[in-house]
């Protein structure tokens, strides 16, 4: 039977082997702006910076090298972390980049190269393509499934949107309420926010009761906003929090030990993070003080499975 | 009737009887020091709600009305079967009002007061039929009744002089106590809440021995000073379901329902979440609140 039935089962994996450890690095490049979020996995590092590089407005996949590499497929057994641990570290003279908020997503699907500039015009997806690429169906349906719009390069500001999408009940044309772009953002970074050009949410909000989404039609700006931005699809798995950066300076205030943050999915949260075969794993981070341009993101994964 | 062991608490949450939530809200406009506010008031994901429906009427909620995040299908069963909570998250990143409390609710309905209702010194009727045994919650065990701002006053700070519901015996009760309502408050606010004397937070008082509401009979606002302007407010009715403390500008506070805190909180069929949340100081407009919850069945 796939899965664990009891923790006996969880230490005989470790003891059977049926464990692994994987360890990734990310360093951003962009200055980000202190309480929004970015796209880890635009930044450089390990994985290849995933910059949405593909065809203009047609769905593409995540390509799995852009993923963090956690092992080859384990069907029909099923693979979980055991343990997430993070580290963040910086230069001598940067500034603070503490309190990282980190949300694990399986990054699924993109539309790449929305004109940010293109004001007042619908920008249809997917229009000559024969066959669009269509979601993953690696959860069996698209329940959860979020939608973020990644800057793909230096943004300008003071722009509006709506995007319309088919949720994930196979329905078409369902609308977003209206978004806010927030102010000059750098590529990788999230750059919707809902009430105004601040106080960016991960995700974008939905037409009221949809529970996810399966594709998009189409994006309009409605006020121009400059740069150009990919809508991507991702599943947030598991949320992780990076306290501290370790930075050393002869500045005895900007001094910082740094700590490791580490996560036992057993007896932290008892949140098991199932892997599905096939996840491309990637992190967005909201920094509570400086940028995440800063500090490298440093990590490892350590997966279980029976 | 819940998980047996953690070994079966695995086992499930290894078969994918796991969800997960997300909930992100910008706080719009600024919120006062000293007071709760409903977070359900401002905007994000999802969507806010629009607190629909006819003045003095109360308005059911479940799990499909507008606001409520979604939280997995119903699990029920015959024998019952159970939704829990295993963890929750939040974090705010504000440039003011730290600390804060966040408390999360389900809430079983709403009744929408329109200017008039929020102006008038007589006693105003609601319009509810009584909560029984197809309650998410008994009979109403557990619930408790607050105020919150949908459109703020302009001028006014009136007093509550009555408060009339029954118990979950069925029991008609009338809380005499003057609680004020604050001068003016903002989209969000709970007036009665703040720091100033005959000021109950989060929710109203309840007679002594009384464990719930089922039932919200009338209210009676007189004296102090009134309303003023084309405000608007809302009488929720809720079942409290966890607090988390959040310190500190922009900490990710997480709590563990299993190890740290054993309790499991539980999400009834149906249930409307929602959020309260308590600033100590004033806090920032646009400011981001997050808030993520894991959840297992059985």
């Amino acid at each position: 039977m796939e899965g664990f039935k009891s923790i006996r089962e969880w230490v005989d994996s470790t003891s059977e082997g049926k464990c692994d450890i994987f360890q990734f690095r990310k360093m951003a490049g962009g200055a980000t702006i202190a309480g929004q979020w970015a796209d880890y996995t635009y930044a450089s590092g390990r994985p290849v910076s995933n910059f949405y590089a593909t065809a203009p407005l047609a769905s593409a996949l995540i390509g799995d090298d852009k993923g963090i590499y956690v092992g080859e497929n384990v069907f029909p057994l099923k693979k979980y972390i055991h343990r997430l641990t993070t580290m963040m570290g910086a230069g001598a003279t940067v500034t603070t980049c503490q309190n990282v908020q980190l949300l694990l997503c399986d990054f699924l699907l993109s539309y790449p190269f929305t004109d940010m500039d293109a004001g007042g015009e619908d920008q249809d997806m997917n229009v000559g393509v024969a066959s669009p690429v269509t979601l993953p169906n690696r959860y069996g349906n698209s329940i959860g499934v979020k939608m973020m719009l990644v800057a793909q390069g230096q943004t300008i500001g003071g722009g509006t949107f709506t995007i319309t999408y088919t949720n994930s009940d196979g329905t078409p044309g369902r609308v977003t309420p209206l978004h806010y772009c927030a102010a000059a953002q750098p590529a990788g970074s999230l750059v919707q926010s809902r009430v105004a050009a601040a106080g960016v949410n991960p995700f974008i909000t939905l037409q009221a009761g949809d529970k996810g989404v399966q594709s998009v039609q189409r994006i309009k700006y409605a006020l121009a906003n400059g740069g150009i931005a990919a809508i991507v699809l991702v599943k947030p798995l598991r949320n992780h929090i990076q306290m501290e950066e370790c930075r050393t300076t002869t500045t005895s205030t900007l001094y910082s030990v740094g700590s490791p943050s580490e996560t036992e999915m057993i007896t932290s949260g008892m949140n098991l993070t199932e892997i599905v075969d096939g996840a491309v794993l990637g992190f967005i981070g909201q920094t509570m003080a400086g940028s995440i341009a800063s500090s490298q993101l440093v990590g490892t994964i350590e997966t279980i499975w029976r | 009737m819940g998980f047996t062991s953690m070994d079966d608490l695995l086992a499930k949450i290894s078969a994918g009887q796991i969800g997960r939530i997300d909930y992100g809200k910008t706080t719009t406009p600024a919120q006062v020091a000293g007071y709760w506010s409903n977070v359900g008031r401002w905007d994000g994901m999802p969507i806010m709600s629009a607190y629909a429906g006819a003045s003095k009427t109360f308005v059911p909620t479940d799990n499909t009305s507008d606001g409520a995040p979604y939280t997995g299908e119903s699990v029920g069963g015959s024998p019952i079967k159970t939704k829990h909570i295993i963890n929750a998250s939040a974090n705010l990143f504000a440039a003011a009002g730290a600390p804060w409390i966040l408390m999360c609710c389900d809430q079983i309905g709403y009744v929408p007061l329109a200017e008039a209702d929020i102006e008038s010194t007589t006693e105003r009727t609601i319009t509810m039929t009584a909560l029984d045994s197809t309650c998410r919650y008994p009979a109403g065990v557990g619930l408790r009744a607050f105020f919150s701002t949908y459109t703020a006053p302009l001028t006014g700070g009136p007093n509550m002089t009555s408060f009339k519901y029954k118990n979950v015996a069925g029991d008609s009760h009338e809380v005499t106590k003057t609680i004020n309502m604050c001068a003016t408050p903002v989209a969000g606010q709970v007036p009665h809440s703040g720091n100033a004397a005959n000021r109950f937070a989060p929710f109203i008082p309840l007679l002594a021995g009384d464990t719930g509401i089922s039932d919200i009979e009338a209210f009676t606002w007189t004296g102090g000073t009134t309303y003023t302007g084309a405000g608007a407010m809302i009488l929720h009715l809720v079942k409290p379901i966890f607090t988390l403390p959040l310190p500190a500008n922009g900490i990710m506070t997480e709590r563990d329902f299993v190890n740290q805190l054993p309790s499991l909180p539980r999400i009834v069929d149906g249930a409307h979440l929602m959020f309260m949340l308590f600033q100590t100081g004033a806090t920032t407009t646009t400011s981001p609140l997050y808030i993520t919850m894991d959840y297992a069945w059985e």
